[in-house]
């Protein structure tokens, strides 16, 4: 029986797609210029191109092997993906300290383990810590409150 | 400039009060950063680059540099009391290791990785002191096609050794070089993949993507397996430290043989920092009279690897700092710091900073002395901090890595960059590729596609120009010979693994 190789899969299909992705946008709205003079495009479609090509090649190669995807780990990855996100969005709106706090209680979440008291004063923590060494300590230009 | 003069002048700037803090900074954070898993020395690197902006470019770079051989002797702390390497390189030691602290000898064992790790810096150190002028004359004669070499040969060195598909590992490359091209096109003007976003003109920034890549990505993947840590040995003493005699007989042949090792694979391009103590281990184990002894306690199996690793560790800077061809995503990003700085790398360095690289290099001794003094006394303090669960660091790695990714232009375009990347690099672990030949590819790209066009404006269009010179063409069939034998290799595993 022949079983897909996920994991290949995966990274052909990324693979191809991101190389279609350089190569075609390139060659549509680049100028390519000659092999002697080349302008911005060329290169640009060349390693796309190749890129393409061997995402090509791993994916035809993943039907070949059996294996299993490791569970794609949905909790961490949205956790720490949105903590991300939220720092990015509260920094200048609501401050240093309140976007460290989010932050850190957003990502805490990835991890079952953690409870909710401990989470809480880790993101205090981190608040105090990081205004100290960034804002005080270090003078960087972020606002700590929103005001 | 004799070595002399330059000897001096190089002390003149490491000993700066400003150049001495800072290298104990970058050690100390090496040191920590090699000491706990699930932080690397190159996301550690790209989080306090945005703070080294503020810095000169020598002392950014010796704070960088101590960061980058720090982690080596705080690695071994981890592998030897907790069988937890953290940081790649201290996989190894791990196996000899863990056994020695399991039969009381942890002490010794952490004695003698220290000092093996100080002999093989020592001996790296003065190759480069050596070596670094002879490469700079040798290189006059390299023009656009021979740098095209030499960064195919180091781009293609990194994916075909080491573990990994080979192909996929090309494919990363090919990827961040592609990523590269995104931003202004210094030759003809042209804007690239910008859509329109004022801030992507000088493309991605590389502290964001190394970041995303490197600590966000790790953060996701090892959330979930992080095992609560037994510590075997917590009264470690100064007194428990010391080694016998039969330790020391034992011991320095195999620091003698793993500080050669490592300096060797240290200096080639492509080679990461893990494959030097790999290959220290196993000459150990063939040449030892004993082999059994090995995975037990066996007192060479930890001096060895420790001793290349540092060793490696000071090398790697000759190819980076004298050809300007990284040979590792860390020395990448390193180039990629001097680049911000203002700072081209490649032969010219070397004359037109001298202060910068032997400063360099004498913080190279200063940092291993003050490391070696240092890590016996700080072992505790570590052995404290590993019993922290990883619950409570990661969320403080997620936080200082936005802060950094903010810091670079206090903007939050970065921070959505880093994000974008993050969530990239963890899509990269889960399909089973590398993000390290990623991070070369990024940042050797843009030099890659001068040295192409010029090479070819030069030969009119004629791509046999990087065959037709010696150097060029002695290069390129290393590289091409690489490819074949790393694409043979694979197919062999492959059938082996198919039957």
């Amino acid at each position: 029986m022949k079983t897909f190789n996920l994991q290949d899969m995966l990274a052909g299909i990324l693979l191809l797609a991101l190389g279609l992705f350089f190569a075609v946008y390139a060659v549509t709205h680049y100028p390519l210029g000659t092999i002697r003079n080349m302008q911005a495009g060329m290169f640009p479609v060349g390693i796309g191109g190749l890129l393409a090509l061997l995402g090509l090649t791993i994916l035809v190669g993943s039907v070949l092997r059996g294996a299993a995807l490791p569970g794609l780990e949905w909790r961490a990855l949205a956790s720490v993906a949105a903590s991300v996100a939220i720092f990015a969005a509260t920094l200048n709106v609501l401050g240093l300290l309140c976007a460290v706090a989010l932050c850190s209680l957003i990502a805490s979440l990835a991890n079952e383990g953690i409870r909710a008291k401990e989470a809480l004063a880790l993101a205090g923590c981190l608040a105090a810590l990081c205004a100290a060494i960034f804002h005080f300590g270090l003078g960087l230009q972020i606002p700590l409150l929103p005001w | 400039m004799t070595l002399f003069e330059s000897v001096v002048l190089g002390l003149a700037t490491a000993t700066q009060p400003i150049n001495l803090l800072f290298c104990l900074i970058g050690g100390v954070v090496g040191m920590l950063v090699g000491v706990l898993p699930g932080i690397g020395t190159i996301a550690a690197i790209s989080m306090l680059l945005p703070l080294t902006f503020y810095l000169e470019p020598a002392t950014a770079m010796i704070m960088l540099a101590g960061i980058y051989y720090g982690s080596s002797y705080g690695g071994s702390t981890a592998a030897i009391l907790l069988n937890i390497p953290g940081s790649p390189s201290s996989a190894v030691v791990c196996l000899d290791g863990y056994p020695m602290a399991q039969q009381g000898r942890a002490g010794i064992a952490l004695f003698v990785s220290t000092v093996g790790s100080f002999f093989g810096g020592a001996l790296g150190i003065i190759l480069m002191m050596l070596f670094s002028p002879m490469i700079v004359q040798a290189s006059l004669q390299f023009g656009a096609p021979e740098y095209f070499a030499l960064l195919m040969l180091g781009l293609v060195a990194a994916s075909s050794i080491s573990d990994g598909s080979v192909v996929k590992s090309l494919a990363m490359v090919l990827l961040g070089i592609a990523l590269g091209t995104v931003g202004l096109d210094l030759s003809t003007g042209t804007n690239r993949f910008s859509f329109g976003i004022l801030e992507l003109s000088d493309g991605f920034g590389l502290v964001g993507v190394a970041m995303g890549l490197f600590g966000i990505a790790e953060v996701i993947s090892s959330v979930k397996d992080k095992p609560e840590a037994l510590i075997t040995d917590r009264n470690v003493t100064m007194a428990s430290m010391i080694p016998t005699r039969q330790d020391i007989r034992d011991a320095a042949p195999a620091v003698a043989r793993g500080a050669g090792v490592g300096a060797f694979f240290g200096m080639l391009p492509g080679v990461a920092g893990s494959v030097s103590s790999f290959v220290a281990y196993a000459i150990e184990k063939r040449v030892s009279r004993h082999p059994e002894r090995f995975g037990h306690g066996a007192i060479e199996g930890v001096a060895s690897p420790e001793t290349a690793n540092n060793a490696a560790d000071q090398t790697s800077f000759i190819p980076t700092l004298t050809l300007g061809v990284p040979s590792g995503p860390t020395m990448a990003l390193m180039i990629g710091a001097l680049m911000m700085h203002g700072i081209a790398p490649g032969p010219n360095l070397i004359t037109k900073e001298p202060a910068l690289f032997w400063g360099l290099v004498m913080s190279f001794w200063i940092g291993n002395l003050m490391l070696v003094i240092l890590n016996i006394p700080l072992i505790g303090l570590w052995v404290r901090l590993l019993t922290i669960p990883y619950r409570f660091l990661f969320p403080a790695i997620v936080v200082f890595a936005c802060i950094g990714a903010y810091s670079v232009s206090n903007s939050t375009l970065d921070v959505w960059l880093m994000l974008a990347f993050g969530v990239l690099g963890y899509l990269i672990r889960l399909s089973e590729m590398r993000p390290a030949p990623l991070l070369l590819g990024f940042v050797l790209g843009p030099l890659l596609e001068e040295y192409f066009r010029r090479s070819l404006t030069l030969s009119r269009g004629n791509f046999l120009i990087f065959f037709e010179r010696p150097i060029s063409g002695t290069v390129m069939a290393i590289t091409i010979v690489l490819l074949c034998w790393a694409g043979y290799s694979a197919l062999r595993r492959r059938r082996a693994f198919a039957k």
